[in-house]
């Protein structure tokens, strides 16, 4: 049975997991280029045709780690896409489970009724910024142009798309990896409003997380379908402010500030069982 | 108090929709949502969504039942924008709605995150849920070379007609005579009405396949001879359109979907 890496090349995450010794030197683990696919890699009805001339049946398909992030660039990836949904048995994750990130708001209610804590939030279309809120920030509802801005270093007075305010509450950034029944947590203490964004690369260190929160984290990974995601927290006096589900977390920078490299080493002998045992 | 909203992109369907319920519906165009409705969510210790429209204000979006045609039609209205900000805006709309429709006591047809995949309507897909449920299916072949017999198609959306804009993908089985199209309305996991009847084998087949898809209205295309064999479905009521009259049944049977919420 084959391990599928479903991604593109310049994927710093891909590349990260492919480097490590464990998965460079497995036969059964393949990178599937998704801007290849229908150049030199086919794919049909039966499975795929790949650059050296091998073929590689759909049910010789164990296990994925799927890395398709981008617009697709040849219709022969809704095929693909396909695959990953419904057919191939074990998937990290399936595209159809990745999509609740396709709205913030949505989330944000999802994990407000599993009992999250959230920042004070507002949304507003077609209508004037309230700059008495100083201490927000905002951002875009979407998955698309989500930088993080404060309200006071923004001059506009209206907005016109949905956008989406929320009270900041402080840089104590908290992230957890969820992979199946673990989680791995770290705290990012970052200047930046956007700590994704912080060019000074902040260190993240190991961070405790309490049990019942533990637990949450677990179960609302569980709910939305996601083996494996990165859920962000804002720390503040005592509460974790749920701000957003990440369904494919870009989890090398965190790892190589971890002892050992446990969220690859997970990754990849998850999906190596779940073939064996087919 | 009303208890519909109609979000329409002025299709006939819609207008239809509108007529049946008349005053029990707000209706607004995607051009005046996105343009003039002024939207404000609040998530706090209350948690509500307020639209504040041409029509007034509306509010506990919980007990409203909203019809929508307009989750994937946005091209038109987002003309006011510039080019390179049309994506962006698109995304931010549409997350909205996803929002919305969370909230409501009931969307028709839902969109959910998860069924927003692209997969979800493709023609393998379709196809293997309907060979689920029980009915014949073409044959198809993942190809980019033309096959004798065949329909050539450029994308996995089974579209008979459609002239090739690039590369072949997929080729599916011509069909031996004229699809059938069958549209419908399903008012709940147990009960669907068809335009033309079907015989009630087909019928509580593609009630099956709705239910798979929870959708509750659309049209479907058949091979309708001897074995009818499945060959699309789409959860829309687009061009070329029914005749009015069925288009108007159709109205009817969407509007008694709702029949709990008035009361």
């Amino acid at each position: 049975m084959f391990i599928l890496l479903v991604g593109v090349a310049e994927d710093p995450v891909l590349q990260y997991f492919f480097q490590k010794h464990y998965v460079a030197k497995d036969s059964q683990v393949l990178f599937i280029n998704v801007n290849r696919i229908g150049r030199d890699i086919g794919i049909d009805k039966e499975g795929w045709s790949l650059p050296c001339g091998g073929r590689i049946k759909h049910h010789e398909v164990g296990a994925v780690y799927n890395r398709m992030l981008s617009r697709q660039t040849h219709q022969l990836q809704t095929y693909l896409s396909w695959l990953l949904d419904e057919q191939y048995p074990f998937v990290i994750n399936r595209p159809k489970d990745t999509l609740t990130n396709f709205s913030k708001l949505w989330q944000l209610e999802y994990a407000k009724d599993f009992g999250f804590s959230i920042p004070d939030t507002e949304v507003k279309a077609n209508g004037k910024v309230d700059m008495s809120r100083q201490d927000y920030i905002f951002k875009s509802i979407s998955s698309v142009r989500s930088i993080v801005h404060k309200v006071a270093d923004n001059p506009k007075r209206q907005v016109h798309e949905p956008v989406m305010f929320q009270r900041d509450r402080g840089r104590e950034n908290i992230r957890v990896h969820v992979l199946g029944n673990r989680c791995y947590a770290q705290k990012i203490c970052s200047q930046a409003v956007d700590y994704r964004y912080d060019l000074t690369t902040p260190i993240a260190r190991e961070f405790s997380l309490p049990a019942t929160l533990r637990l949450q984290c677990l179960a609302l990974s569980k709910a939305v379908g996601l083996y494996f995601s990165g859920i962000d927290f804002i720390y503040q006096e005592d509460t974790f402010y749920f701000l957003e589900i990440n369904p494919s977390p870009g989890y090398a920078y965190f790892e190589k500030q971890m002892i050992g490299s446990p969220i690859s080493h997970q990754l990849f002998y998850t999906m190596k069982q779940t073939c064996q045992t087919g | 108090m009303s208890n519909w909203i109609i979000l329409h992109n002025h299709g006939r369907f819609a207008e239809a929709i509108q007529s049946v319920l008349g005053k029990r519906a707000d209706s607004i165009s995607l051009e005046e949502l996105i343009a003039a409705t002024r939207v404000q969510v609040h998530i706090g210790k209350e948690h509500q969504h307020y639209w504040h429209y041409s029509g007034g204000m509306i509010t506990a979006f919980n007990k409203k039942i909203i019809f929508q045609e307009v989750f994937y039609q946005f091209e038109t209205a987002l003309q006011i924008y510039g080019a390179e900000d049309r994506d962006y805006v698109r995304h931010s709309w549409q997350a909205y709605l996803l929002s919305i429709f969370a909230h409501a006591y009931k969307v028709i047809n839902p969109v959910t995150p998860k069924r927003m995949t692209v997969s979800h309507y493709c023609f393998p897909n379709l196809c293997s849920i309907a060979y689920y449920c029980g009915f014949d299916i073409p044959n198809y072949e993942i190809t980019s070379q033309s096959i004798k017999g065949y329909d050539a198609f450029d994308s996995f959306w089974y579209l008979p007609g459609r002239i090739l804009a690039s590369d072949v993908v997929m080729c599916v089985e011509r069909p031996k005579e004229a699809l059938e199209v069958v549209y419908f309305v399903r008012y709940d996991k147990s009960f669907i009405t068809c335009w033309p009847k079907l015989p009630s084998e087909v019928e509580s087949r593609l009630l099956m396949i709705c239910n798979r898809l929870e959708i509750y209205f659309g049209q479907a295309a058949f091979q309708a001879t001897g074995r009818w064999v499945f060959y699309g479905i789409l959860p829309t009521v687009s061009a070329p359109y029914p005749c009015d009259e069925v288009l108007f049944e159709m109205a009817m049977s969407v509007r008694d979907i709702g029949v709990e919420v008035e009361g």
